[in-house]
């Protein structure tokens, strides 16, 4: 194995130690202090077999995508690229500490530090897999890179850093897909320096019950643009984290999440906007259906500091609850220190609406039918961001399924 | 084919243990028009909405019947599908779900096993009935009466009658909050349906509608029952002289079934609830 810089073996070291003391992140209305977040799973001696892991994902990449990534365990197995990202840098985290060291040091950990929370420092001490984007300044792509994780042997400990130069464009689709029931705990930090804009999508369907942690987290510089389209659809229990500082004046956010709980899984999502400066604006969007004897809980938090004045916090969550056991909450939070700002905040929680029900089936629509295209509709806010066609269509099936059993 | 007959005969129905139809008795076959009017409240809405199976309706005695199926046993679903055809007061909105996708699916329903609507038919047409009734081009992709004007709203609903082909259509006050033109148009659209194969039973208290579909039959509605059935000379006798002669002539003092109750305050978690309880 490659030696690793000096610096960060000692990082490491100190994120093992803090780990011990550090509190659990904070899932309000789930209870997860014991869920098996640190029975980390090590990874047991032999070779992947890449081709059976590429057959495993063949269904997200079929010839219509351009630009693929696929990394299994830490190591990427699948490269495709077109032109449009000549200059970019995309490199695996072994990489990214060795080759490129000097692009990497200063922004890795700058958005998400170890002290943030028990399961951050957790990644950071037991990390195994992870990607290094850098788009470089005033670099301007159309298309879109997408990236799936696989997990194949041992706990998935994922770390993507993506940058984005000043004034360059970028859009990322993330995938995770996973072989074994095992723990997943996965950090991305995004850091969208001076009018950058950045469009990230991520699609999370881990499988086969999982204990999951996800935490992503995004730094927004001066007029800096940040669109986060989240499908939470893990089928195991799930605690997610979607946080956005904007940290320069005119920076932006806007946070669209679709999730689908179901069978006896819990899924806890928070979505946190806060305002570093003044003139920021922050938009959270979450739509979610609960069914069976699913938890699905929506923390949605805007925040806005002292002195951050002409800022704008909207947040408007909706949950759907599709049985009696099944349980969905929506927690609107609004924290303002400022006078001159605006905010709003919408949240709900019901069953299917009967009156749209009714007028659907008094066009011929059967009960289901017109069940299933009430919810496929709450449900669009997130499709229609997708821009992979394979990814979209991929997604739609995945919620059929889903709302279809 | 067979003519269709909607056969409606001593209809009794509550709204929340209330009685509003005491006694509704109607036939309406293919080819004929028929009009309701009446004063507000008087159960002329709780008479469409039974007869399509709206769940707060609850029949307690009578029979519905089309062509002598019986239709009080029908889901909403089924009732659609045997031919009914509802346009309604206030059509729900759909977030998410276009036109488009809504009436193919519909249209699907009326499909046989194992075969789609034909994909090119249906743009077409949906194309050329959206320019019959002068609406918004992008109206196929917008979500279904979201966002829409009061009149959008009723057009849309006559677009979706001229898509599904009903052989009995409802149409509930679709002349409410339509302005001359958007009248016309309307009532365009529906002359252009009638055949031997449709029925129509127009519901409305205003007699300028009745003057772009003429009616054959007109009937007015007070105390839960039709009480008073003619032609179209009926039409202009309440235009001249309104309401109060049939009243006097049966002696009816109060026509009205649904007194409107105050209503109850409702709050939602959008907005500060607490403010809104206390009045604030």
């Amino acid at each position: 194995m490659t030696q690793l810089p000096n610096w960060f073996n000692e990082m490491q070291k100190t994120a093992l130690d803090k780990m011990k003391t550090l509190a659990l992140p904070k899932a309000d209305c789930t209870v997860i202090k014991n869920w098996a977040f640190d029975q980390i799973d090590g990874r047991q001696p032999g070779e992947v077999n890449k081709d059976d892991v590429l057959a495993s994902v063949a269904y997200l990449n079929d010839e219509t995508e351009k630009n693929m990534i696929i990394v299994c365990d830490g190591e990427i197995i699948y490269k495709k690229l077109t032109d449009s990202f000549e200059d970019v840098t995309i490199a695996n985290l072994e990489e990214a500490l060795t080759t490129h060291e000097a692009l990497f040091k200063p922004y890795f950990m700058s958005v998400t530090p170890m002290e943030m929370n028990k399961l951050v420092a957790t990644n950071v001490a037991h990390v195994n897999s992870g990607l290094f984007i850098h788009v470089p300044k005033n670099k301007v792509i159309e298309e879109s890179l997408n990236v799936i994780y696989v997990q194949s042997n041992g706990s998935l400990i994922n770390r993507t850093l993506v940058v984005a130069g000043q004034n360059s464009q970028f859009k990322y689709v993330e995938n995770y897909y996973n072989q074994s029931q095992t723990v997943i705990n996965t950090v991305s930090e995004v850091v969208v320096l001076d009018n950058a804009q950045v469009e990230y999508a991520a699609m999370d369907r881990l499988h086969q019950e999982s204990t999951v942690y996800q935490c992503r987290k995004a730094s927004v510089l001066a007029n800096g643009r940040f669109l986060l389209s989240l499908g939470a659809l893990n089928d195991g229990n799930t605690v997610s984290e979607n946080l956005v500082d904007l940290n320069g004046q005119g920076a932006s956010a806007w946070v669209k999440t679709v999730a689908i709980a179901e069978g006896v899984q819990k899924q806890n999502i928070t979505i946190n906007i806060e305002h570093h400066a003044p003139y920021t604006e922050g938009h959270i969007v979450n739509h979610g259906v609960s069914k069976d004897s699913a938890q699905l809980t929506f923390n949605g938090i805007g925040k806005i500091n002292k002195g951050m004045s002409g800022s704008n916090a909207q947040q408007e969550s909706r949950a759907m609850i599709l049985s009696e056991t099944a349980r969905a909450d929506a927690n609107p939070i609004l924290l303002i220190d400022e006078y001159d700002v605006q905010a709003g905040h919408a949240a709900g929680v019901g069953k299917i609406d009967e009156e749209q029900l009714y007028y659907l089936m008094s066009r011929g629509l059967t009960r289901k039918a017109a069940e299933i295209l009430i919810i496929h509709g709450f449900l669009m806010p997130f499709i229609e961001d997708i821009q992979s066609e394979t990814i979209k269509s991929e997604f739609v099936k995945v919620i059929e399924r889903k709302i279809n059993v | 084919m067979q003519k269709p007959v909607l056969t409606i005969s001593e209809l009794h129905a509550n709204v929340e243990d209330k009685e509003i139809l005491k006694g509704v008795n109607l036939e309406i076959k293919g080819g004929e028009v028929h009009a309701i009017m009446g004063p507000n409240g008087t159960g002329k809405s709780t008479l469409s909405s039974t007869i399509m199976g709206h769940p707060k309706y609850h029949v307690t005695s009578g029979t519905v019947t089309l062509n002598e199926a019986n239709v009080l046993e029908m889901s909403v679903d089924e009732r659609a599908r045997a031919g009914l055809f509802l346009a309604m007061q206030y059509p729900a909105e759909v977030p998410g779900v276009t036109n488009s996708d809504f009436l193919r699916t519909a249209m699907q329903t009326r499909m046989e096993d194992g075969k789609d609507v034909p994909l090119f038919k249906f743009i077409r047409e949906l194309d050329k009935n959206v320019e019959k009734l002068e609406m918004r081009e992008d109206l196929p992709h917008r979500y279904l009466n979201e966002g829409f004007s009061g009149g959008e709203k009723k057009r849309n609903e006559i677009l979706q009658m001229l898509m599904l082909k009903p052989n009995i259509a409802i149409l509930d006050e679709i002349d409410s909050g339509l302005d001359v033109d958007a009248l016309r148009i309307v009532g365009e659209a529906v002359n252009s349906m009638r055949s031997e194969n449709f029925g129509c039973l127009l519901i409305t208290h205003y007699q300028r509608l009745l003057d772009h579909i003429k009616p054959d039959f007109v009937h007015i509605m007070m105390k839960g029952r039709i009480v008073k059935s003619g032609g179209a000379e009926l039409i202009e006798k309440i235009d001249r002289e309104g309401y109060d002669w049939i009243k006097k002539e049966l002696g009816i003092d109060d026509e009205r079934v649904i007194v409107e109750e105050q209503k109850r305050k409702v709050t939602s978690i959008g907005t500060c609830a607490t403010k809104e309880m206390l009045d604030l």
